[in-house]
């Protein structure tokens, strides 16, 4: 049986999506796991530079307290 | 001509004349070295973790420009030692900031009908001061900017593992 792997893309890309907000929680928790740390770009695909641009403005709105530095269960 | 923002974060249990007078005080300290473009109250809105034994708080968004950012440090740090003030983040932005944006926010030359409307507001809570000065059993105020923008939880619950499996 052939291992078929779906395709990785840059969701920026796709998006045409350049600038990201750190105010923009609902696009930024596409990118965090469920205990709240942020995903490798092997996994999600996103291009080195947008990684770049994504990984600042999730640690900016962890700063504000829009999102979570952890999710402990049963917090 | 360079843009700034200020997202900070004032105690939930402050009524609207208390908040007031703290945004007029922080916009009096940023008036020294810049032009105020906006005030945009955002309203109560979930932590998304305790900030000094707080559950919630009350954000508001300010966007400023100056010619020179000397006066940015000195800011911050009236920030940082403001009691009233949770915590604040300040960002330099590349360009004006956008008209959706600004469309939000209460411009200043209409300061005295931002002041009637948040006095309006205040009426019917002066009832319910007793009630705010217990943490768990004040109510978060309903403002009309923040259900736009609080669409969903701030901690995550479901996230998208399309790209994750393989």
């Amino acid at each position: 049986m052939a291992f078929v792997s779906k395709r990785k893309y840059c969701y920026f890309k796709e998006n045409n999506i350049t600038e990201i907000d750190y105010k923009d929680v609902k696009l930024l928790r596409r990118f965090i796991t469920e205990h709240g740390k942020i995903m490798p770009r092997r996994v999600t695909g996103t291009s080195s530079k947008m990684h770049r641009k994504l990984v600042r403005e999730i640690k900016r709105a962890r700063n504000i307290a829009l999102m979570p530095y952890a999710n402990v269960a049963g917090d | 001509m360079k843009y700034f923002e200020t997202l900070y974060i004032v105690n939930p249990n402050f009524e609207q004349s208390r908040l007031n007078t703290i945004i007029k005080d922080v916009e009096k300290n940023v008036g020294k070295f810049s032009n105020v473009i906006g005030h945009n109250i955002w309203g109560k809105k979930r932590l998304a973790y305790q900030i000094d034994n707080q559950k919630y708080g009350t954000f508001v968004l300010m966007n400023f420009e100056t010619e020179e950012g000397s006066g940015i440090a000195g800011f911050e740090s009236y920030m940082k030692l403001n009691i009233s003030v949770l915590r604040a983040q300040t960002i330099r932005l590349k360009s004006r900031p956008t008209e959706a944006v600004l469309e939000k926010s209460i411009p200043l030359d209409n300061k005295d009908k931002f002041q009637q409307s948040i006095e309006d507001e205040g009426k019917p809570d002066k009832t319910s001061e007793d009630s705010s000065a217990n943490d768990e059993s004040a109510e978060p105020v309903e403002v009309e900017n923040m259900k736009e923008i609080d669409e969903g939880e701030p901690i995550p619950e479901s996230i998208d593992t399309d790209t994750e499996q393989e």
